[in-house]
């Protein structure tokens, strides 16, 4: 107990520090524990469109895993398994949206629209999605047997839309608009805002979304007393791919997968941040073991054991953690709410869906506090350890701050061994040695640091005697006095820059080369496609749009492009791409990694397809080895004939193959992408006009110039770049605390000095000036270290990409450079203000006695 | 003439039932060329009086004076100044700063100061050399002994050629033989050098080579006494008084 005491009394004996070095840990735990607080409801917002809705009193209810659609024989084929009393087709399909098309009467946005085909032949109340999802008709009629152009929608939907029963709703159909009469309308379903349900009849909706003969649900009942598992295993040798059981779960895996994906990045930006936290507590304490020596000598000469102080240490830094913890939390809460506020209406107006409120989760609350307590433990520990390895011969000592012991020799070898190493790895060209390289080569430059200190101090001391004049001088020998501990408060922003740097240099190379890759591949005049795509949900047009335009003035060739998103045998998602080849050679084409244009033929015959990089890389595979595909035919093996890139699908693994292909094995009819060129000498200005017109019947569907994605494209860059200031910004702040907190220490350690300066002619100002300038020594020596390893780490990063299949070219990352400079520079500046202010506001006297 | 003189000296800590009267009313004074040693028991208000006299504090009431100037008249800026180019400090625990050499020490003042460092350093090797140290100028505080570290402190005082030195225990952290040497040498920075020394101590052997002894008692002069050459150029111990004031009873606050 008394050991939680002595803590105490030394934590409120230090109340900058402490309070410096709570909030480094602070920053940590709010980041982890506020991110993760918004990922349920960013979870909601995404795979609201995609939930189907759960109907209790079915047993069966089938769908794809990746929520495809599939013949409707096969509901036949359901139906005879033995133990399968009876059964229905159905269609659950979101149709997604830009938000400029429906509104709801208070004027929001709706961008998603759930089309159900309801089987109206079967009269199996169960069966029924509207009545038994738990739809409640509140004017017309239900659907009915013999109903064609029908459709039910919400009070809500019709009021936004001016609509009663007998009139006619507006449907978005790949084939373009289609009008269906309102004979019924339901209670308000409570769904996430900006999503609407329609039910319409089963041949509607196949006519709608351009998928003839196909369905993408079957609901079943089995017989009284029939073997659940044995029906299981009769249906799934009718698909040819996987399925699911549960309403819930189909088509969602995907955005689980993101979801997964999202929670571990904020969980890495969290710890990332915590593990800064961490280096400055073991700084800290082990500065401030040193300058407690005395006291430590004397509380063993006293009698305490080794395990006293060892447990006295310990407790302030799980002080420190708890407190850190609880108020991170705190503030998490409040950035998770406020993030929510503030971005709220920005998710709806983008999205067209309300972002849910903040959710903490037992998980986030677990994860949380076990980092946030243990990374500042764990940094405690040494500290602790050496403290109490202090003899009470120490207490007789007088404390004069002695020059540091040369560097052990055993840390030497190992960090110059790691350096060699990291280097190796880095140079590899292997990706996982790579990405092993970088992290050993961090440690690296934390290990030899110190040795780094000297040359590092002696480069700059030349400019800071010039700015500083003599002030600078007395700055550089402070910091040499001690290389590990200046060492390890400029690692904390080396390490900070390092990611900056790295990754603005992968942004810098993803968007340079992305531009230059868009140059190359995608050569068209113009391009035809939906303002929004959102994988399967993007309705796509019908081919008589490419007729149509195929017939504008103006226009003297096109091709289309189709595609899916399946889930393949091992649940990865793959995209199909449907192309026409030799149109789209000439038109658009692809860029090819390995292979030639010929390959293009052989696409055309049937007999081949092309994969991308991404593909290739995932799955291991060149040209001349063989991928499956497993259509409504059954698995068909072709051989890959080329490696090929084109702008529009370089981010997930694909697969090009001819277009009716796709359509016939798996019913995708409708063209998601239009690429035109315009013939020599055509009136520009009237053919966009004519394009534009064109895509007005078609949903969502717009006309972009070449020049216009461009340019949209830089946008998106220039918005990448503020996301790197922002991040810059979180990076920081724990860099600042921890140079901060070090200076501080240095000043209390170094009060007699400071005190016997004053005495002998120092004005307030100079002591101030040797401070600022040792700040911005140890923020050069972050920068120095900082720009070398982050240069080499976006080197990395941006072979990281090449290994994912994308072919980019390492552009150098200038503004990441300058803006790590800068940003270190100021860190320096700001980090000094509170201890240069306490230096020279030292009473001379008192400073002068200062123990 | 007068180097430094206080005038009714009196520094107050604290208020209410902690107050703790340092100084009561102390007026003395420091002549060119003379060696003055204070001497009395711990918490008797010897070290405050040196810190006022060197403007490392602010007295309660009363006047400090240096070589005439008033120094409640100046700002902390113009303090420092009178500091740096009229006193030289000598401290108990050395105070060097362990990343300088000894020459980069003793030249600090002067480069605080504004002069540039290869001038200060000239001036700082002569002052080395005139205290015997001239062949350490190279090595840092923690290669010197006490005795060589105090000479570098001695060095760094006077190198900006002030007229008053004010020591404060400066051979508490030296053995008896360094501490002798010490006090030779301050006997020799007065009679070669003409400064003034105020020098605090406890050690009886140290203030016999003064000039003159105050001893404070309760933070106040309670008796000054008038050493005799013979006693100071020889370091004897055995005191052979030429005069003696007994401050007892006299009116301090009049």
């Amino acid at each position: 107990m008394h050991e939680l005491l002595l803590a105490i009394s030394y934590l409120r004996g230090r109340p900058i520090r402490s309070i410096m070095t709570i909030l480094s840990i602070v920053i940590g735990v709010m980041m982890m524990f506020g991110l993760n607080g918004m990922a349920p409801a960013l979870q909601d917002l995404f795979i609201s469109s995609t939930q189907a809705m759960a109907l209790s009193n079915v047993d069966l209810y089938i769908t794809r895993t990746d929520g495809s659609f599939f013949r409707q024989e096969y509901e036949q084929n359901v139906a005879a398994v033995n133990g399968v009393e009876s059964t229905a087709s159905m269609i659950a399909r979101a149709v997604a949206l830009p938000t400029d098309h429906y509104y709801t009467a208070d004027g929001r946005a709706i961008s998603t629209i759930q089309v159900y085909g309801v089987d109206t032949t079967n009269t199996d109340e169960a069966f029924n999605i509207v009545t038994a999802g738990g739809r409640r008709l509140t004017a017309g009629r239900l659907l009915q047997p013999g109903d064609v152009q029908v459709a039910l929608i919400s009070e809500q939907f019709a009021e936004g839309l001016g609509l009663g029963l007998g009139e006619m709703v507006r449907l978005p159909g790949a084939g373009g608009w289609l009008n269906f009469e309102v004979v019924g309308l339901l209670d308000d379903p409570g769904l996430m805002l900006g999503t609407q349900q329609v039910f319409i009849p089963i041949p509607a909706a196949q006519d709608l979304l351009n998928t003839p003969n196909r369905i993408n649900t079957i609901l079943g009942h089995y017989a009284e007393g029939s073997d659940a598992r044995a029906i299981d295993a009769a249906v799934a040798s009718i698909f040819d791919r996987g399925y699911e059981l549960s309403p819930l779960e189909g088509g969602a895996d995907v955005w689980a997968a993101l979801l997964e994906f999202m929670n571990v990045i904020f969980t890495m930006f969290g710890l990332f941040a915590l593990a800064l936290a961490g280096l400055i507590m073991f700084n800290t304490f082990r500065t401030s073991i040193v300058e407690r020596q005395r006291d430590i000598g004397m509380l063993r000469a006293v009698g305490a054991k080794r395990r006293v102080v060892m447990r006295t240490i310990l407790y302030e830094g799980l002080i420190l953690a708890i407190l850190g913890t609880v108020l991170g939390m705190l503030l998490g809460f409040a950035f998770a709410y406020g993030a929510r506020a503030a971005l709220g209406s920005t998710f709806e107006s983008l999205m067209g869906n309300q972002l849910g409120q903040p959710r903490f989760e037992a998980l986030t609350f677990v994860v949380t506090i076990l980092f946030g307590v243990g990374v500042p433990l764990v940094s405690v520990l040494i500290p602790a350890r050496s403290a109490s390895r202090i003899t009470p011969l120490e207490a007789m000592r007088p404390t004069t701050i002695e020059q540091e012991a040369a560097l052990k020799r055993s840390r030497r070898i190992i960090g110059f061994v790691s350096l060699v190493l990291g280097l190796g790895g880095l140079l590899s060209g292997v990706f996982p040695l790579m990405a092993l390289g970088i992290l050993i080569f961090l440690l690296a430059l934390g290990l030899l640091g110190p040795l780094l200190i000297s040359p590092i101090t002696d480069f700059f001391s030349r400019a800071l005697l010039l700015v500083f004049g003599q002030e600078g001088g007395l700055a550089a020998g402070n910091i040499a006095r001690q290389p590990s501990r200046a060492s390890i408060t400029a690692s904390s922003l080396m390490v900070s820059l390092a990611i900056l740097i790295g990754l603005g240099g992968m942004l810098a190379s993803t968007y340079g080369g992305a531009l230059r890759f868009l140059d190359a591949s995608l050569r068209s005049d113009y391009i035809m496609m939906p303002g929004l795509i959102v994988t399967n949900d993007t309705l796509g047009a019908g081919p008589e749009l490419a007729e149509t335009v195929k017939r504008i003035r103006g226009v003297e060739e096109l091709t289309t492009m189709r595609q899916i998103d399946i889930l393949d045998a091992d649940g990865i998602g793959i995209r199909l791409i449907g192309i026409d080849p030799l149109n789209y050679a000439r038109i658009a084409g692809l860029t090819f990694i390995e292979g030639d244009e010929s390959a293009y033929e052989r696409v055309q015959n049937g007999n081949a397809v092309i994969i991308n990089g991404r593909y290739a890389s995932q799955f291991g595979i060149g040209i001349g080895d063989t991928v499956t595909l497993d259509g409504d035919h059954g698995p068909a093996e072709v051989e890959v004939a080329a490696i090929g890139l084109d702008y529009l699908n370089v981010k997930l693994p694909s697969i090009y193959m001819e277009q009716t292909a796709l359509t016939r094995e798996y019913g995708v009819r409708n063209d998601l992408f239009l690429l035109i060129n315009s013939e020599p000498g055509a009136d520009l200005e009237q053919l966009e006009e004519d394009l534009q017109a064109a895509t007005q019947a078609y949903p969502g569907f717009g006309i972009i110039s070449r020049e216009q994605l461009r340019t949209s494209q830089e946008q998106v860059a220039r918005g990448g770049t503020i996301g790197m200031n922002i991040v810059l910004a979180l990076l920081a702040a724990p860099a600042l605390l921890g140079l901060a907190n070090a200076l501080g220490i240095n000043v209390i350690e170094r009060t007699r000095e400071i005190g016997m300066m004053r005495a002998v002619g120092a004005k307030r100002r100079q002591i101030r000036r040797m401070i600022v300038a040792e700040s911005l020594l140890l923020s050069l020596m972050g920068i120095a270290l900082g720009v070398i390893s982050g240069i080499l780490l976006s080197f990395v990063m941006t072979g990281v990409l090449e290994f994912a299949g994308l072919h980019i070219p390492y552009d150098f990352p200038g503004v990441g450079v300058l803006t790590a400079i800068a940003a270190g520079l100021i860190c320096g500046i700001l980090a000094a203000l509170i201890p240069a202010r306490r230096a020279s506001d030292l009473q001379i006297v008192a400073a002068l006695a200062y123990e | 003439m007068k180097i430094a003189e206080t005038e009714n000296l009196t520094k107050i800590y604290g208020s209410g039932e902690a107050r703790v009267i340092a100084l009561d009313g102390v007026s003395i004074h420091v002549d060119t060329g003379e060696f003055v040693a204070v001497m009395g028991p711990s918490g008797c208000g010897k070290s405050t009086l040196l810190h006022l006299i060197g403007g490392l504090d602010r007295p309660s009431g009363g006047v400090v004076k240096i070589e005439g100037q008033d120094l409640s008249s100046l700002n902390d800026d113009e303090l420092t100044d009178l500091r740096r180019e009229h006193i030289g400090f000598i401290f108990q625990f050395f105070n060097l700063i362990p990343t300088l050499s000894a020459l980069d020490n003793t030249a600090l003042p002067l480069v605080l100061g504004g002069m540039k460092p290869g001038e200060a350093r000239v001036r700082a090797a002569d002052w080395l050399e005139k205290l015997e140290v001239a062949d350490r100028s190279t090595h840092r505080p923690e290669e010197l002994s006490g005795g060589q570290r105090q000479r570098v402190a001695i060095a760094r005082s006077l190198v900006t050629n002030p007229t008053l030195i004010l020591a404060d225990e400066p051979t508490g952290n030296l053995d008896s033989k360094a501490a002798q040497e010490f006090a030779t040498l301050l006997r020799d920075i007065v009679d070669r050098w003409e400064r003034s020394i105020l020098l605090v101590t406890h050690d009886p052997r140290i203030s016999s080579y003064a000039d003159r002894i105050l001893q404070m008692k309760d933070g106040r002069i309670s008796e000054e006494t008038q050493n005799s050459k013979n006693n100071q150029k020889a370091g004897n111990s055995k005191k052979e008084f030429v005069g003696k004031k007994d401050y007892a009873g006299e009116d301090h606050h009049a």
